[in-house]
């Protein structure tokens, strides 16, 4: 689905920036700047088990499935030669639990959330405790997007995409 | 998957209007477009909100709503199909017995009318409906409901009746609109409307 936005007198798609926001992410985690903190409770983020990156304008499209994403060599490649990035799961890491979120683009959403199982006998508890989960994903979502958002059109960004373009040059 | 086991896959959707927050109102309002209220066996499609351990519990009534900060409740949606191919035999069939019994040779428009109606109801009635079960959540705090499914169909129906039952319209928030709820300056989603693409 593209995005447009009206803009002046004439629509502009924005739909690219639903994928540099994933591709945010991912600079994050290289960078090692992958900690967030979400009502009290921090933690970090991985990417896990897939990955779709591709280029639009060639209709070219690659699910990369490793068990190794932070060192696969397809993915770095990838990145090296522009491709964006359309769908990512990431694995969010807190002190006492972890979760595995996929983000798809064309929307940008949560396609899906694997989160654990309560252990609480009482019913009531297993709900509250199962909505907290979903609760830390979409803030997690929430919180980085307005982090995106806020460096996108400033020097922090270029700061960030140039300090980027040397880890993956460093990565041959 | 749902609430209670498997993946917790939920999509969330946003409302705009004043979601009931007194729990006598809402049971009222939960009550009275519930699935068992608003069910008609001669309709296609029926939909309506049922308790979040339905059929366990069957009414509002004696339904937990409240659970932390957040209502939960589920939607059930049937649908029935009649299969085209048996649907034109049931037609021949009663066409033959209804030009004998009429004495005629030909059938009016209305005749016709009356027969395709007279059989979808009879088919309908005996038909077994495709069930899903949709649970829901609503945070009134961020005018956000979560759905454990959601395809057009399910957008719609959810949209009819939070319409038709709060007064509430649901809708899917796009990401510029997400940000707009996140940012304190304005500024910053001007800026991000106006900025091209990077080349990583």
């Amino acid at each position: 689905m593209t995005v447009f936005v009206n803009s002046g007198s004439v629509q502009k798609d924005i739909t690219f920036l639903e994928k540099e926001f994933l591709t945010f992410l991912l600079m994050k985690f290289f960078l090692g700047k992958n900690f967030f903190e979400v009502n009290g409770i921090s933690g970090n983020f991985e990417p896990v088990e897939s990955i779709q990156i591709g280029d639009e304008n060639r209709s070219e499209y690659v699910v990369i499935n490793s068990n190794n994403i932070s060192e696969c060599k397809e993915l770095i490649n990838g990145l090296k030669n522009s491709k964006k990035v359309m769908q990512l799961s990431l694995r969010l890491t807190t002190s006492s639990t972890q979760m595995i979120l996929n983000l798809k683009t064309s929307p940008l959403r949560i396609s899906s959330l694997k989160a654990p199982k309560s252990i609480a006998e009482d019913l009531s508890d297993r709900i509250v405790e199962r909505i907290l989960y979903l609760k830390v994903a979409y803030d997690f979502f929430d919180k980085e997007l307005l982090n995106f958002a806020k460096i996108r059109c400033k020097e922090e960004w270029l700061d960030l995409v140039r300090d980027f373009r040397a880890f993956l040059e460093g990565n041959n | 998957m749902g609430l209670l086991k498997g993946n917790l896959t939920f999509f969330r959707l946003r409302y705009q209007g004043e979601f009931p927050v007194l729990i006598d109102e809402l049971t009222e309002k939960l009550e009275e477009f519930s699935f068992e209220k608003v069910f008609d066996e001669l309709k296609f499609v029926n939909y309506g909100f049922v308790p979040f351990n339905y059929p366990e519990i069957e009414t509002f009534k004696d339904a937990e709503l409240i659970f932390d900060a957040y209502f939960v409740f589920s939607f059930r949606m049937d649908e029935k199909k009649i299969n085209k191919g048996f649907f034109d035999i049931e037609f021949e069939k009663a066409k033959k017995k209804f030009l004998q019994e009429a004495g005629k040779e030909k059938l009016s428009k209305t005749d016709v009318e009356f027969l395709k109606n007279s059989i979808n109801n009879t088919l309908i009635k005996k038909s077994v409906p495709a069930t899903t079960i949709v649970e829901l959540i609503v945070d009134v705090n961020t005018s956000a409901v979560f759905l454990s499914k959601l395809n057009s169909k399910i957008f719609d129906a959810v949209n009819h009746f939070f319409k038709a039952a709060f007064d509430v319209v649901v809708y899917k928030e796009t990401f510029i609109e997400t940000v707009k709820r996140e940012v304190d300056e304005l500024s910053i989603v001007d800026e991000l409307l106006q900025c091209l693409p990077t080349e990583i």
